[in-house]
């Protein structure tokens, strides 16, 4: 009987230890001090790692650099957006003031989750100086989410489709010749479901050109534009009877052949994967009437274990040096969140010379269609009335 | 012999797929790998552990707890994992586990264990009370090397085998409860079928399907080994 | 020593029983009427219950055939073998079967379709070993001398394994069944691979609708797995209560 007890009393211990809630690690008061704590310590980077381009960037570029400038050591961490954030609701729900996670990559509605359950740190434009290189329009909103100065933008990319020039001589030009081109390719197309960031905002390309700007004010859709993407569908990949569950898995169908287009957030994605052979030889940018612009973002959580650390890490994110290479055809070719105008000749001409590559639009093109993306309340109805489409 | 050939075709066929290409084995994370197999082997040892014992009381027991308790340590198998994994990070978050070692353990000893009790108590029930009975008389540590061990180093291997595979089939719940900071193979890996990378999903799934089978290898031959020596000594 | 370990395992066993108490907490705001109308919810029931029916009947009777013609026949190479979908983890044979039959497909059976043939077949092959493994263990302790005092009074082969063999098999059987079920019913990796848009089983529904936005603050899915994990538990405890009595008389049988 003994034993038994003294497991007992044991098990009590640990968790009447354990519930004794720490405080919270605050911010220093300023960004030098914020160096000099954070000299020696660890941050962890939590983000989608699905991309090796994007993982080489921080792991072979972004690592070594803070390291060797701050001393600070980088940990990045792979995992999906949705599940760091319910991580953190988690650990709210707890009462865990001292987690684990640093600094997060998010935007859209994970970032609109986040914020109304209040899981991020906010001030974070006092606090790091490079945030004032920022371009205003991008920082503002993130899919219409203000963003309340709790994250800063990261990247800023426009929506575009690719194609493999070698199967489609003639592609079309808008979303109407698109429909017809299917009908005339019956199973060379689909999209990826609206659960997805990038399905959804597809469909949400299909309500600008049927509604425009007023959708915005109003997220009101009418019964007759799911009967018309329903009545689409037949001549989708697979008839519409299913649809890719993730952009990687449409890629993955654009890379073997079984569909001829792709689509995604970022105008440049397309140029490593064409050097690296996973995507056709001859794959090229498909811009249509208009193209979503799309900001990614940078924040702290609340109960980040080494705040000052993570501060470090975004100045540095955010530096020109490293926003020229993220934007720089050799790791990921992601558009930079700073505004040009903003920085110095140097830096400036640096960016301009970066040049183009064979996947990439026309940028005068793209900035002319580019279109303000609608807010979350239309996110949320694609999303709550589409499944129809698919049943 | 055709039937044999057939049911051993039928049982390889999806493999096939695997030969378009070569394994590149993926150095990159040691860590990985260490934690992995670290995992596996202390996991093993103490799901059999704990079942044995668990399963030897059992069957002796008098108590009158004996039913319930059966029922408690069998429902487990029943509810979903998904089910089980928030409340599991509430419960470890409170004793500050996540993101630890002992936290991880805990969680796969919670989703690994009820097969293993099943295992060790199927197996004992089927030798049954009267071939154990003997073996009462014989002091502890005597009684599991001479005998409960070399009878059991089946079931025991088994165990483990399950131990191994479910631990290198769970993704989310070493992700959540590891907060992502204790990477094993298959949290590296599964990001990889999230990619656009098909050669790299398909040379992670070798890796996947090779690390069981090697670590199921050695433990035969580790066991088979042990029953050897034994068997030696008591000639 | 006995003890504590004992306690021990009674500690982590009680572990996943607390989360319950967690995940009904969590459903308690659930419009019940709601959710019993929503045909979402209800298609993908349906669709589950006959991906679970085909895929656990059909892993039962080819495992346990297996296991009996391994013992019978000792074939000792094809027992090694059909332990091998067993190392395969759960995302790899997905993976491994969408290589297979994506892209056209063999036959009527290809990936991403409404018949869910292949989230089927992968089940198959990936829980028959586990059946096989589960029911390998009790052929091979098997009392013999039943099935020869069978044959001797000249049984037909159906009454051979009906009585000398059958209630040796309930147990196992019993426990395979219902792991088989509460797992098949509520994964995720497999159908999310090789399932459709429309309908969802269960599982995949269920961990989409708690990782995406909309639904982040919503608790049918713990609802869902709730009522889910209430059902399988209501089946386990009859099933077990009504061969309770032919399990105690194999037991003491076999014991005494």
């Amino acid at each position: 009987m003994k034993t038994w007890k003294l497991l007992f009393a044991l098990m009590m211990l640990t968790f009447v230890a354990a519930c004794s809630n720490d405080q919270p690690v605050e911010f220093s008061d300023s960004f030098e001090t914020a160096v000099e704590t954070a000299e020696g310590t660890t941050v962890n980077m939590y983000m989608w790692g699905g991309d090796e381009g994007i993982n080489d960037y921080i792991d072979d570029y972004v690592a070594p650099r803070v390291n060797e400038e701050y001393g600070v050591e980088l940990n990045r961490v792979a995992m999906d957006t949705a599940e760091f954030i319910r991580q953190l609701s988690l650990d709210q729900k707890a009462d865990r003031q001292v987690g684990t996670i640093d600094v997060v990559w998010i935007n859209g509605d994970n970032f609109r989750n986040a914020k109304q359950a209040g899981l991020l740190r906010g001030g974070l434009m006092e606090r790091v100086p490079n945030a004032t290189l920022l371009n205003e329009t991008a920082q503002q909103t993130d899919a219409g989410t203000p963003t309340d100065n709790l994250e800063l933008a990261w990247g800023n990319v426009q929506f575009i489709l690719h194609y493999d020039a070698e199967r489609i001589q003639n592609p079309p030009t808008t979303f109407e010749e698109l429909r017809r081109w299917t009908e005339d390719n019956p199973g060379r197309f689909t999209y990826p479901e609206v659960n997805d960031f990038t399905g959804n905002a597809f469909v949400r390309h299909l309500l600008y050109e049927r509604y425009g700007a007023q959708l915005t004010d109003d997220p009101t859709i009418d019964e007759a534009f799911w009967d018309d993407l329903k009545a689409w569908s037949p001549h989708l990949w697979k008839e519409g009877q299913t649809y890719p569950k993730t952009l990687e898995q449409l890629d993955q169908l654009y890379a073997s052949g079984e569909v001829w287009m792709t689509m995604g957030f970022n105008e440049r994605r397309a140029e490593a994967e064409v050097t690296k052979g996973i995507f056709p030889k001859e794959t090229r940018a498909l811009l249509l009437d208009h193209s979503i612009a799309s900001t990614h973002f940078l924040a702290i959580p609340f109960n980040a274990p080494n705040p000052d650390g993570a501060l470090v890490l975004i100045q540095e994110l955010l530096s020109p040096d490293a926003q020229l290479v993220k934007q720089g055809p050799d790791y990921w070719g992601d558009g930079t969140s700073l505004d040009l105008t903003k920085l110095d000749e140097a830096d400036r001409q640096a960016f301009k010379e970066l040049g183009d590559g064979v996947t990439y639009p026309d940028t005068e093109q793209l900035r002319e269609r580019s279109i303000p993306d609608y807010g979350p309340d239309v996110i949320d109805a694609v999303r709550e009335e589409w499944p129809r489409v698919a049943k | 012999m055709i039937r044999q050939i057939l049911i051993i075709c039928l049982m390889l066929i999806p493999f096939f797929s695997l030969f378009l290409r070569i394994p590149t084995v993926e150095t990159e994370s040691v860590t990985a790998m260490a934690n992995t197999v670290g995992l596996t082997v202390i996991l093993s040892g103490v799901n059999v552990w704990l079942s044995m014992t668990f399963a030897w009381w059992l069957l002796w027991t008098e108590s009158r707890w004996r039913n319930a308790l059966e029922w408690l340590v069998f429902l487990p198998l029943f509810i979903p994992m998904l089910a089980t994994l928030f409340g599991l990070y509430l419960i470890l978050a409170e004793s500050g586990l996540i993101g630890t070692y002992v936290g991880v353990m805990i969680s796969l000893l919670v989703v690994t264990l009820p097969y293993s009790i099943r295992l060790a108590s199927n197996g004992m029930a089927v030798i049954g009370r009267p071939l154990l009975e003997q073996a009462r008389l014989l002091p502890f540590k005597r009684r599991i090397l001479f005998v409960l061990f070399p009878l059991f180093s089946r079931t025991m291997r088994t165990i483990a085998l399950f131990t191994t595979v479910i631990l290198l089939s769970q993704f989310a719940l070493i992700q959540l409860i590891g907060a992502g900071l204790i990477p094993t193979v298959t949290t590296e890996l599964y990001q990889s079928y999230a990619g656009n990378n098909r050669n790299l999903a398909l040379s992670n799934t070798w890796m996947l399907i090779l690390i069981p089978v090697l670590i199921y290898f050695l433990l035969s031959v580790m066991s088979r080994w042990t029953v050897r020596i034994l068997k030696g000594r008591l000639q | 020593m006995l003890r504590s370990n004992v306690a021990l395992t009674i500690i982590v066993s009680l572990l996943p029983l607390a989360s319950l108490i967690f995940l009904g907490m969590e459903a308690l705001g659930t419009d019940w009427g709601a959710l019993f109308t929503d045909e979402t919810w209800r298609d993908s029931l349906f669709i589950t219950l006959y991906v679970v029916g085909i895929s656990t009947f059909l892993s039962l009777v080819i495992g346990t055939w297996l296991a009996r013609v391994v013992v019978q026949k000792r074939w000792r190479f094809t027992s090694a073998i059909l332990r091998i979908p067993m190392f395969v983890p759960h995302i790899a044979a997905a993976y491994l079967f969408w290589l297979l039959f994506s892209g056209g497909g063999i036959g009527w059976v290809e990936a991403n379709e409404r018949n869910y043939m292949t989230v089927i077949l992968t089940y198959i092959w990936k829980e028959t070993p586990f059946v096989f493994l589960m029911m390998l263990g009790t052929y091979e302790q098997l009392n013999r001398g039943y099935v020869e005092m069978a044959k001797t009074l000249q049984l037909s082969r159906f009454d051979q394994f009906k009585h000398a063999e059958f209630p040796f098999l309930i147990k196992p059987l019993l426990d395979s069944t219902w792991i088989l079920i509460a797992f098949v019913s509520f994964a995720y990796e497999i159908p999310a691979l090789l399932g459709v848009t429309y309908p969802k089983l269960l599982g995949v529904l269920a961990y989409e609708r708690l990782s995406t936005g909309l639904y982040l603050e919503a608790t049918e899915p713990y609802a869902v797995a709730l009522i889910w994990t209430c059902l399988v538990g209501m089946g386990v405890l009859v099933s077990y209560i009504l061969t309770s009595s032919i399990r105690r008389r194999i037991e003491r049988g076999v014991r005494r």
